[in-house]
């Protein structure tokens, strides 16, 4: 079924160019580009600026950088779209000439993007996607942000009028209600219950990577000089480490919020009509929407400090052939629990309107993973500790061992899997609590799988797969799994309920 | 249309009995076998090689011994591709397709027609002389993917045939 043309997409049948602002983002993306890259030649540059072999390798850098900057010109002015025939058409290149047409009702996100730059020249990076694509499939550097709102919604009203000629409904369903919006003061608690302790493991990966390659660039007298302005603190290691430990965590402490600020500030959750919309972002300015009909899967999980404040982070999958299932997710955070009911209630109404009904995981599942993380290292350590006639793993040991069952049990007994006739949610996690909630009508495939311990046991790991993600239930009783697998087939299969239920 | 949401028992849902399966063509346990020998053939150039430069021309009396440890690795895994090749099994029934592999580590998948993006037949060298092929059933998940390693290319081309034919009139008018 063709769509009548609208009066305001006659400026879109024309070739359109990117804006001006474009030409300025491309030399900007180049220039950090170069520094991410040579940053560490720049370096030997400044530190020897007499020397000629530094001198050869400027001009050769110089020469590729003016290659690359006069690609990008021809890029930028040999770029160009217009929508023509119910298509979206982008055109690019000099010698060899591209062409991408995408059919309207093919595009699922039209997802918008303001670094800092943008900012200053009103404009925005757009990327669609579409269903079956494995990547972005289509972008703009920069278009200006009156035109590429009046693009989006051109596109958007597009999809909306195709699936309700598809369906034979309309959408009722109220546009733009703000969900959460997160000032200054939540965005602060957010960055502080955020995980400090994944910040820590980058900091310090980075902190190595930057090192090694400055020792390799500089060679001896960058760790000479290390040496000797250092050196003395060699020898009390004690003190090294706790100075190391205090000024790391408090870097992480500081990162982790930083980050968190940056990232999400000015947070806007929108619930629409056809789906959910978050942007946020201090410097660069991100917006992602989720259409309603593509949700798989919705998550959200909150560690004690969080729980202890009421928040949690939610997070939105939709299918839809990306690749990366997180680059197809909608994250976030700082949600309390009304938010979280009007998500859940927006994307599978149905499915929240029914009771649960609950089923434990066997608590082999705790005694299995206390074997293997709890009394296989107590055993080495103990044998570490009569070989080396020594006290210390011992303790260590006595301290492990009894922590990991606790740990264990915990985490065995926090797993819950909940089904209803039309979904099944797994709430589960010893220190951050995660609950993931998916209707039967979403499953792609379904695997059971049995180690030989669980095949003496009778018991089973079940995989949901989803076009977003898998939920993986571990050490459930057989009989069980094969209810769960003969109820979903039963649910994915009989296409009259299927169809029912998706609407 | 009215929304209906009738209960339904479960012991009445249609249940999957794996007695109800098939096995895979015989051939491709020969295919496995040269695979699985080509494999180890390989392993034992490298460890030769690798052999002669660790010991620079001595130490060959303990070679035997290396070679023997070889040789009863290459059975092991010989015993262990018969063994899950007798276990692989797949059933094909109106509205899904099951398949169940693994000897020690076993593990069944199910793919409903209603979820299949497409499916494709390939056919490697060592496949193409036996006459048998691949049949792989993509859904839009991308670790959801069921792959049935040696079918005869007659019968692979039959179930593609019936999945596409199963997945066109699923396809929403």
């Amino acid at each position: 079924m063709s769509l009548p043309d609208r009066p305001d997409a006659h400026e879109f049948q024309h070739p359109t160019r990117q804006s001006a602002a474009a030409l300025l983002l491309v030399f900007a993306q180049l220039f950090l580009n170069f520094i991410k890259q040579y940053w560490a030649f720049f370096l030997v540059i400044l530190f020897r600026p007499a020397s000629n072999r530094a001198s050869f390798f400027g001009w050769v850098t110089l020469v590729l950088a003016a290659i690359v900057l006069v690609r990008s010109l021809v890029a930028f002015f040999t770029t160009s779209f217009r929508i023509e025939a119910g298509e979206l058409i982008l055109e690019s290149g000099l010698l060899s000439r591209r062409k991408l047409s995408i059919p309207l009702e093919r595009i699922q996100t039209v997802t918008f993007q303001q670094t800092f730059l943008h900012r200053l020249f009103r404009a925005v990076k757009i990327e669609i996607d579409t269903s079956g694509a494995q990547q972005k499939e289509f972008s703009l550097t920069a278009l200006s942000m009156e035109k590429a709102q009046r693009l989006r919604a051109y596109l958007m009203a597009h999809r909306k009028e195709g699936e309700a000629a598809h369906t034979g409904q309309t959408d009722s369903r109220p546009e733009g209600q703000v969900l959460l919006r997160l000032d200054l003061d939540d965005l602060l608690k957010v960055g502080i219950t955020q995980n400090h302790l994944r910040t820590t493991g980058i900091l310090l990966g980075l902190g190595l990577g930057v090192f090694s390659e400055l020792s390799q660039t500089l060679g001896k007298t960058f760790t000479n000089s290390l040496k000797d302005q250092w050196g003395y603190i060699y020898g009390h290691w004690t003190m090294l480490l706790l100075v190391f430990t205090a000024a790391l965590v408090l870097l992480s402490f500081l990162v982790t919020l930083l980050r968190t600020v940056a990232r999400y500030y000015g947070l806007e959750f929108v619930q629409s009509g056809q789906g959910f919309r978050l942007s946020a972002g201090l410097f660069t300015r991100h917006e992602q929407s989720i259409s309603l009909p593509k949700v798989q899967m919705v998550k959200w999980s909150a560690n004690p400090l969080q729980r202890k404040l009421g928040y949690y982070v939610l997070q939105i999958y939709q299918g839809g052939g990306l690749l990366a299932a997180a680059a197809a997710s909608l994250k976030a955070p700082g949600c309390k629990a009304p938010q979280i009911s009007a998500v859940l209630e927006g994307c599978f109404p149905q499915l929240n309107s029914e009771p649960w009904d609950p089923h434990p995981i066997s608590s082999w599942y705790a005694q299995r993973r206390f074997l293997f993380l709890g009394l296989v290292p107590g055993v080495i350590l103990v044998a570490a500790a009569l070989l080396r006639e020594s006290v210390n793993p011992l303790i260590f040991a006595a301290i492990w061992v009894p922590l990991t069952y606790f740990w264990q049990r915990q985490l065995q007994q926090s797993w819950s899997v909940q089904v209803n006739p039309t979904g099944i949610q797994l709430s589960y996690g010893f220190f951050t609590r995660y609950f993931r909630q998916s209707p039967w009508e979403k499953i792609q495939a379904l695997t059971i799988n049995q180690s030989p311990f669980q095949q003496r046991k009778g018991l089973c790991d079940v995989a949901l797969h989803t076009a977003s993600s898998t939920l993986e239930i571990p050490f459930v009783p057989l009989a069980l799994a094969y209810r769960l697998r003969d109820y979903a087939l039963w649910v994915v299969e009989r296409r009259l309920g299927v169809e029912t239920l998706r609407r | 249309m009215l929304f209906e949401n009738p209960p339904v028992p479960l012991d009445q849902l249609p249940a999957l009995d794996p007695a109800v399966s098939q096995t895979l063509a015989p051939q491709a346990l020969r295919v496995r076998l040269i695979g699985n020998a080509i494999f180890w053939i390989i392993l034992l150039g490298a460890q030769t090689i690798g052999w002669a430069l660790a010991f620079k021309g001595g130490q060959w009396a303990w070679y035997p011994l290396a070679l023997l440890a070889w040789a009863g690795f290459w059975s092991f895994s010989r015993w262990l591709t018969k063994k899950r090749f007798q276990r692989e099994r797949f059933a094909l029934r109106e509205r899904d397709l099951t398949h169940w592999k693994g000897f020690w580590w076993r593990k069944e998948r199910t793919v409903p027609f209603v979820r299949v993006q497409h499916v494709a037949v390939e056919q490697g060298p060592i496949q193409k002389r036996f006459g048998i092929c691949s049949l792989q059933v993509h859904t839009a998940s991308s670790e959801g993917d069921l792959a049935l390693e040696g079918l005869s290319l007659e019968d692979a081309e039959r179930v593609k045939a019936f999945i596409t034919l199963k997945t066109d009139a699923d396809e929403p008018a």
